[in-house]
Order: C-alpha cells, then sequence, then structure tokens
C-alpha cells in the first residue's frame, strides 16, 4: 500500500537523521549519571574513613551549635500526626523546637495534638517576614510551657505557604523542613547541623538523603530495622532515589553545582531564606524553585554562599506503591522542573553563574528535561523501524539490549557504591531484590516514568491546573514490643 | 527496501558484550564486598570476644589490680589489630586514668612509633590516622609533630591534626589552629567548629591569639575569634571586642561578638548593646538581645524594657521572653506593658503566658 511505502520512507529518513544523535544522547545521559556515581563514591569512601577521628559525638556538646527550627506542615493527618511530632520532639539535639502548620485540615489532626500535648493557645504575633496567604487563625504551645512545640491553626492554602507560615515562627537560626510523614534518623538534625557549624559564615543550605520507607520496621517513628518494599513498583523507586536523589546529588554537591534541595528533607538558614521571600506559593517546583532562587539572588549580590548536599543523614520516607499516585508524582514533578527551569531561564549558559550556569543548568535542560522526550521518540521510532521491517528483530534486540544495559549498569554501579559505603539493606534477600529490581526498571517502568513525565510537561505547556491529588499512604510496617 | 542498520550490528554485539562484563565486575564486587564484609566483622568479634570485659573495665578506671591492662598488653599479634582499633574508639570518649591506661595499650602494641612514621607517610589517611592516633594517646611530646599537619593539602588530614591537639590540649598550637582556618594554599580551611573546640580546650592562654584573629581580613577567622571570646570565655578580651563591634561589616560575626559581649561584659556595656538590639540586621539585633540577657544585672531590665515595643515581633517577643528571666522587675515590668496599649502589649502578654505556664507546672513538680 501507498501509504505504508510512505511511511517507511520517511520512518527510514527520520531514523537516518536522528539515530546518532540520539544514540549519543543515551551515551552521554548514562555516563553522566555514572560520572556523578564515581564522584558521589569518592564522597563516601572519603566520608567512611573519617569516621573515627570526625567528632560525630562531639557535635552534640559543641558550643557553636546553633539551634534549628524543624518546620512541618500537615494536611488531614491525623492517623500519623502524633507519632511524627513525637519523633521530631525527641530527635538529638541541644536546642531544636518543632513547628506544626495544621494547612486547614477537615480531619482531627489538631485535636490529636491537642490531646496529646496538652496544648494551649497563646497570643504570639507571627512575624511578616516571609510573605503568606493564609495568617495563622490561632497559634498553640503545650500547658507546660517548656516542650518546644508550636502548633499553627490556619485556613488552607497549601504547603509552601504553610511552610512560610512556619519559618516566620520559627525561633531558631536553622529551619528544616520536613513532610509530617517522613521519619528522621535520631541524629539527623546533629548531623545535618554539621555543615552550618564548619562553615558559619557562607552555608546556606543543605540537603539530606531521603530513602523509601516503604517496608521498613517502624516502631514509635523510628526505623528499626531496614528493608526493601517488596513490591517491585516501591523496589524501583527505592533504585531510582539511590541513584538520583542519593548519589546524584551528593556528586552535584561534590562539584558545588547542586541546584536541588528535597522539600521533603531540607535546612535552610533562616535570614537567607527570609532574605529571599521564602518558598513561591504559586511554584509548582517549590523546593527546586527556592535553590534556584537562593543561587541568583546570592550571585547577583556577588555574596558569598554555599548551598551542600549530606550523604549522611537519612530521612524516611513513602513512596508512592500505587500506579496512579506514582503517575501524579512525576507528572508533578516534571511539570516543576520545566516551570522551575523556564523561569530562570536567565541562567542557562549564563557564566556569571559559573559552574550552575555553565554545567548544572544546562544539565539540567538537556538530561532531566528533555530525557523522557527523547527516550520515548527514540522507542517510537526504533519500534515502528521494525514494525514496518526497516530493522530486522535481530538487530532491534540487540539495539534495545544495548541501551538499556548501559542503564543497568549505571545502576548497578549505585547499588556497588551503597554497598562499599553505607550498605543500609542488611539481608541477602534485600540484595536480591535490589538487582532484580535493577533490571527490572527498565522493562516498562521506566518507560512509563517517561511517559507521566511528558504529561506534566504537556499540562505545563497548555496552562492546564494543576491538581496535586491525594497521596495514598498505606502506612508503615509497625513492629510490637 | 532493505533493512536499515543505524550502528553496526558487530559494534553492538562488541558493546554488549562490554557491558555484560561490566555488569558481572560490579555483581561480583557487591558480593564479595558483603561476604568479605560480614567475615571481617564475625572474626572481629570472635577475636574481641573475651577481651571486651577487660577493655571495659580499663575504660571505665575499674582496673584496680591492673590485671585488665595486663591482658589487653598482652595480647597475641593477631589480635592487636582489632584490640587497638577498639581501644581507639574508647579513647575519644574517656578522660582521666582510663585514657592514659588505653593509650598504654596502644603504646604496648606499637602504636606510637606506628603514629610517628605515619605523619609523613604518602596517603593522607596514613598520616590522618597517625595525627589522631597519637592526639587519642594524649602524647604531648607529639604535638610539635602534628601542628605542620594543620597546613596539609588533605582537609581530613588537617581535621584529624587539630582534633588531636585538642586532644592533647597544648596551647603552643594556637596559633598554628587559627591560620589554619583561612589558610593561603586551599581553598577551605579548617572547620569552624573544630577551631573553636581547639582553642576553647587548650590549657595554655591563648588570650594573645584569639584577641589578634578579631582583626583578620578573614570573616570566618573573626568568626572563630567572637566564638572563643564568648564561649571560653576570654574576659580580658573584652575592651577589644567593644572596638571590633564597631567596625566589623560581617553580620554573622558581628552577632557573634555582640554575642560574646553579653557573656563577658557588665554594665558600662547596656548602652552599647540595646543600641545593637535595634540593629536592621535581625541576627544582630536577636544577638544582641540575648547579650542583654546574659549580662543579667538588675539595670538589663531597663535596657531590655524599651525593646519589647519593637515593631520587629522577633526581638520584641525575645526580649519579652528574656525579662521573665530577670527576676521580679522583669516580669512587673512586662505586667505594665501588658496593661497600656501599644506594639509592647502581645509580646509581654505572650511572655507573661509562658511564665505562669511554667511557673504552673512547676508548681506541680
Amino acid at each position: 500500500m501507498d501509504w505504508i511505502e510512505l511511511l517507511r520512507t520517511g520512518v527510514a529518513a527520520v531514523l537516518a537523521f536522528v539515530a546518532w544523535p540520539v544514540l549519543v544522547y543515551f551515551l552521554l545521559i548514562n555516563s553522566s549519571y555514572l560520572v556523578m556515581i564515581v564522584l558521589a563514591a569518592v564522597d563516601f569512601v572519603a566520608y567512611r574513613r573519617r569516621i573515627p577521628f570526625a567528632g560525630r559525638e562531639e557535635l552534640m556538646r559543641s558550643r557553636t551549635m546553633p539551634g534549628i527550627s524543624v518546620v512541618t506542615a500537615m494536611h488531614n493527618e491525623e492517623m500519623g500526626i502524633r507519632v511524627a511530632v513525637e519523633s521530631f520532639l525527641s530527635l538529638q539535639h541541644p536546642h531544636h523546637e518543632v513547628v506544626v502548620v495544621d494547612d486547614g485540615s477537615s480531619d482531627n489532626g489538631f485535636e490529636v495534638l491537642r490531646k496529646a500535648f496538652d496544648l494551649v493557645p497563646v497570643a504570639r504575633r507571627m512575624p511578616e517576614d516571609v510573605p503568606v496567604r493564609e495568617a495563622p487563625t490561632s497559634i498553640h504551645v503545650p500547658r507546660d510551657g517548656r516542650t518546644r512545640l508550636t502548633v499553627v491553626r490556619k485556613a488552607n492554602s497549601g504547603r509552601s505557604d504553610s511552610i512560610n507560615v512556619g519559618v516566620n515562627l520559627a525561633r531558631e537560626d536553622l529551619v528544616l523542613f520536613v513532610d509530617s510523614d517522613s521519619i528522621l534518623d535520631p541524629g539527623s538534625l546533629l548531623a545535618v547541623s554539621r555543615p552550618f557549624i564548619e562553615d558559619p559564615i557562607n552555608m546556606v543550605a543543605a540537603g539530606g538523603v531521603i530513602r523509601a520507607v516503604n517496608g521498613c520496621r517502624v516502631k514509635g517513628g523510628r526505623v528499626l530495622e531496614v528493608r526493601m518494599p517488596g513490591s517491585p513498583l516501591a523496589d524501583i523507586q527505592v533504585l531510582e532515589y539511590l541513584r538520583a536523589f542519593h548519589l546524584g546529588r551528593a556528586g552535584w554537591s561534590r562539584i558545588n553545582a547542586l541546584l536541588l534541595i528535597s522539600g521533603a528533607f531540607g535546612v535552610f538558614r533562616r535570614d537567607a531564606l527570609v532574605s529571599v521571600g521564602g518558598l513561591d506559593a504559586n511554584s509548582i517546583g517549590e523546593d527546586f524553585e527556592l535553590v534556584m532562587r537562593l543561587h541568583r539572588t546570592f550571585r547577583k549580590q556577588r555574596k558569598p554562599y554555599r548551598v551542600t548536599f549530606l550523604t549522611e543523614p537519612i530521612c524516611w520516607t513513602e513512596v508512592p506503591s500505587t500506579v496512579p499516585v506514582l503517575r501524579r508524582q512525576r507528572s508533578r514533578w516534571h511539570r516543576g522542573l520545566w516551570e522551575t527551569l523556564w523561569a530562570y531561564r536567565g541562567m542557562l549558559f549564563n557564566p556569571r553563574y559559573g559552574r550552575l550556569g555553565l554545567v548544572a543548568v544546562p544539565y539540567y535542560w538537556l538530561f532531566e528535561l528533555i530525557a523522557p522526550l527523547l527516550e520515548l521518540a527514540g522507542l517510537v521510532l526504533i519500534a515502528l523501524g521494525f514494525a514496518l521491517g526497516l530493522v530486522s528483530w535481530q538487530y532491534f534486540l540487540l539495539f534495545m539490549l544495548v541501551a538499556y544495559a548501559y542503564a543497568i549498569i549505571v545502576t548497578l554501579a549505585a547499588v556497588t557504591v551503597e554497598e562499599l559505603s553505607y550498605h543500609k539493606y542488611p539481608r541477602w534477600r534485600d540484595l536480591g531484590v535490589t538487582l532484580v529490581a535493577a533490571v527490572l526498571e527498565n522493562a516498562g517502568y521506566r518507560q512509563l516514568t517517561a511517559w507521566w513525565r511528558m504529561e506534566g510537561w504537556l499540562a505545563a505547556l497548555t496552562r492546564r491546573e494543576q491538581k496535586w491529588g491525594t497521596m495514598t499512604r498505606s502506612g508503615f510496617t509497625e513492629v510490637d514490643g | 527496501m532493505a533493512t536499515q542498520t543505524i550502528v553496526s550490528p558487530q559494534l553492538l554485539s562488541g558493546v554488549l558484550w562490554v557491558l555484560v562484563w561490566a555488569a558481572i565486575f560490579l555483581l561480583a564486587l557487591v558480593l564479595g564486598s558483603r561476604t568479605g564484609r560480614l567475615w571481617r566483622e564475625h572474626r572481629e568479634r570472635q577475636l574481641l570476644g573475651e577481651l571486651r570485659p577487660a577493655m571495659l573495665e580499663v575504660a571505665s578506671g575499674e582496673d584496680d589490680d591492673r590485671s585488665a591492662l595486663t591482658q589487653l598488653t598482652s595480647v597475641a599479634p593477631r589480635r592487636t589489630r582489632v584490640v587497638d582499633r577498639a581501644v581507639s574508639a574508647m579513647l575519644s570518649k574517656v578522660k582521666g586514668e582510663p585514657a592514659r591506661a588505653l593509650a598504654e595499650v596502644l603504646r604496648s602494641h606499637g602504636r606510637s612509633s606506628w603514629a610517628l612514621r605515619g605523619l609523613s607517610s604518602r596517603r593522607a589517611i596514613r598520616r590522618a590516622y597517625a595525627a589522631w592516633t597519637l592526639g587519642l594517646m594524649r602524647e604531648r611530646e607529639s604535638g610539635g609533630k602534628i601542628v605542620p599537619l594543620l597546613q596539609d593539602r588533605s582537609m581530613d588530614v588537617v581535621v584529624a591534626a587539630a582534633r588531636a591537639l585538642t586532644l592533647i590540649g597544648d596551647g603552643a598550637a594556637a596559633r598554628p589552629v587559627v591560620r589554619a582556618v583561612a589558610p593561603r594554599r586551599r581553598p577551605r580551611g579548617l572547620p569552624s567548629w573544630v577551631a573553636v573546640e581547639s582553642l576553647c580546650t587548650f590549657d595554655e592562654p591563648v588570650a594573645g591569639v584569639v584577641v589578634e584573629a578579631t582583626t583578620h581580613p578573614q570573616p570566618s577567622v573573626r568568626h572563630v575569634a567572637a566564638t572563643v571570646i564568648g564561649s571560653r570565655p576570654l574576659p580580658q578580651a573584652a575592651p577589644v571586642v567593644r572596638e571590633r563591634i564597631a567596625a566589623e561589616e560581617d553580620p554573622r560575626t558581628l552577632a557573634a561578638l555582640v554575642e560574646a559581649l553579653g557573656k563577658i561584659g557588665g554594665s558600662s556595656d547596656l548602652t552599647l548593646l540595646a543600641r545593637f538590639a535595634r540593629h536592621p540586621d535581625e541576627t544582630v539585633a536577636l544577638a544582641a538581645v540575648d547579650a542583654l540577657e546574659a549580662i543579667g544585672l538588675p539595670s538589663s531590665v531597663e535596657a531590655l524594657a524599651p525593646l519589647v515595643a519593637d515593631t520587629r515581633p522577633r526581638p520584641s517577643e525575645r526580649a519579652a521572653v528574656a525579662l521573665t528571666e530577670l527576676g521580679p522587675r522583669g516580669r512587673e515590668q512586662l505586667r505594665e506593658f501588658a496593661k497600656t496599649p501599644g506594639p509592647a502589649v502581645q509580646p509581654a502578654t505572650y511572655a507573661l503566658q509562658l511564665t505562669a505556664m511554667r511557673s504552673a507546672t512547676r508548681g506541680l513538680d
């Protein structure tokens, strides 16, 4: 038939034109991941070696340890909020407070806190250092007047606005953003404060490691035993977190070009946050946008500053365990990525921003933003080529094997670094699951997430309204005794 | 139409083989690493097993007849490595006689000479461990040999050296420690907190060096100096602090100086501190409010009271809470504010609420 012949000709022409650029792109993207992993590995090895003389025990009684305000927003989190606040209050730190902002919950979350901590309203005035949409309707503290907890009630205005309210009410020098459904390791506050006492003049922000809590054994807001989730969807995300969030960011930090600190666990100097106006409540890429704004502001003002990533502190968070929730999350993330990169396009290839403008921002455009588009386009083309008889099935298979084998190698490298450094998953079974997930990731998951990311990008380009949806939590595996 | 080949199949096959071998290598590395680690842990547990009670006895200072110490100093050579590692881990946590006894264990195993040789090793990690081991053993005579490592090219070595010198406590290292905070050859210096801990721990007078550091061109060094003056504390540095406060440009260093003045200053500084409590930079203003409270004199009440009416909520709230800590006069002043309409009403009411809640709990106690 004519139209098939026409299609064959067209596909053949496109294949001939884009095949090499796409191949080079895949080579570059995976190699860049590999480079990041190697850079992170160097850091990890150094970190492990210096543990004996690094003085971790001394941090607790260090004379220079700044206070830290743990700020968290809650919205309809009645089930887990008490345990979360108790665990935040019991974190190791000589001087920390917890600020919980109830973002217009319609459940009994506030009542749970009121009863658990015997909260009473106080006549406290909120500073307006950072602009907010919804001011507090009431501020509460425990009746003993000593427990360093503040619970703020306000009308629903979203997470970013709620965090900004928390920033305004924070009393300490440092502010830690953490999701109320996340679990922090007992020493995480001390560890995350460390860069700020190492370089108190220049350090303005630090991000920490986030790992998946699914499958772990949890008791009273503490992770007792680290395990793999056991569901393929979550298992693969464990690897993603390890490769991209842990090793990737450690690598960027090593070359002083860290662009992203996760909103689920990031610590900022309060005065720096105030100077840039806090989180942008209109931005979907809230945490990414904030760090970009910090970079832009400090660079423009020619002030020396540092943003770093800590490989050590651990924040545990539940990753999506169902396809619809994962889809919404990835779509939202990519939309946030696009909107932020577009808003800060002036930084692209701008020598004024040093490595950020010349390396990190172009990398994010080229390898984070465009990656799903090219991956899907490449797949469609090669599949079309195969379907139209332009490439033989042997060649098709060989091509796919090579393309994904490199991706598997990158993931295996990340697993190797994890095993050589932190080896958080002690069970042999979990190691097996990790290795299987490294392969399975490429058979469907990767392609689906690429598609969902494209959906997010498209939604941003067509200015569709962002719906956050509900993150359905399946809860932690609580152990008895 | 003939089938297309984007890249030659031979090249693809070659690449695939390379990738497969790389995957096998990584798998072997993962499995080998885990097996090796588990085996080492098992062996260490075995080797240390019966010696652990002796170690704990020495570390807790309960080894009166020195039998535990003798047991540890006379272990078989194959055990010395694991024993030394465990003893080193304990040494960083103990002081006094137990520390001396544990150091004797290391010395009996030749760790002292091993460490001295290691100070000039080509491997950074070896130099770092060598310095740290000498520090753990509190070998005062080795201090002079560790000091040059403060200018080492490796940050790990610099940190290990500074922390070793802190354990040794020789004040002669104060100047090199200050110099290490802002080295000429490296982009980053000795972490601020390590320098502060060293300068606060050294047993010999360090005031001269610290005071001199308050005029260093690098704010990181000036910040360390200001923190040490307040933390150690060094009352003799008060005149210099007053002088520096007027000239300091870096807000965080200025805040540290203001805070230090609160700890070493007196009634004559209240006016100056009250002025800084109105500083446009809130970090400085809050430090000044804290300093006014830290001075803790009855006249601090007069200096703090006007600050409760500050239009900025944080300094005003901090000033109000500080007044509650300054006794009945402070609280009386707050009650006055709470009754009189104006910007001081809310912070005063809040501070009084907190005090009432705390007093009620104290009553329950």
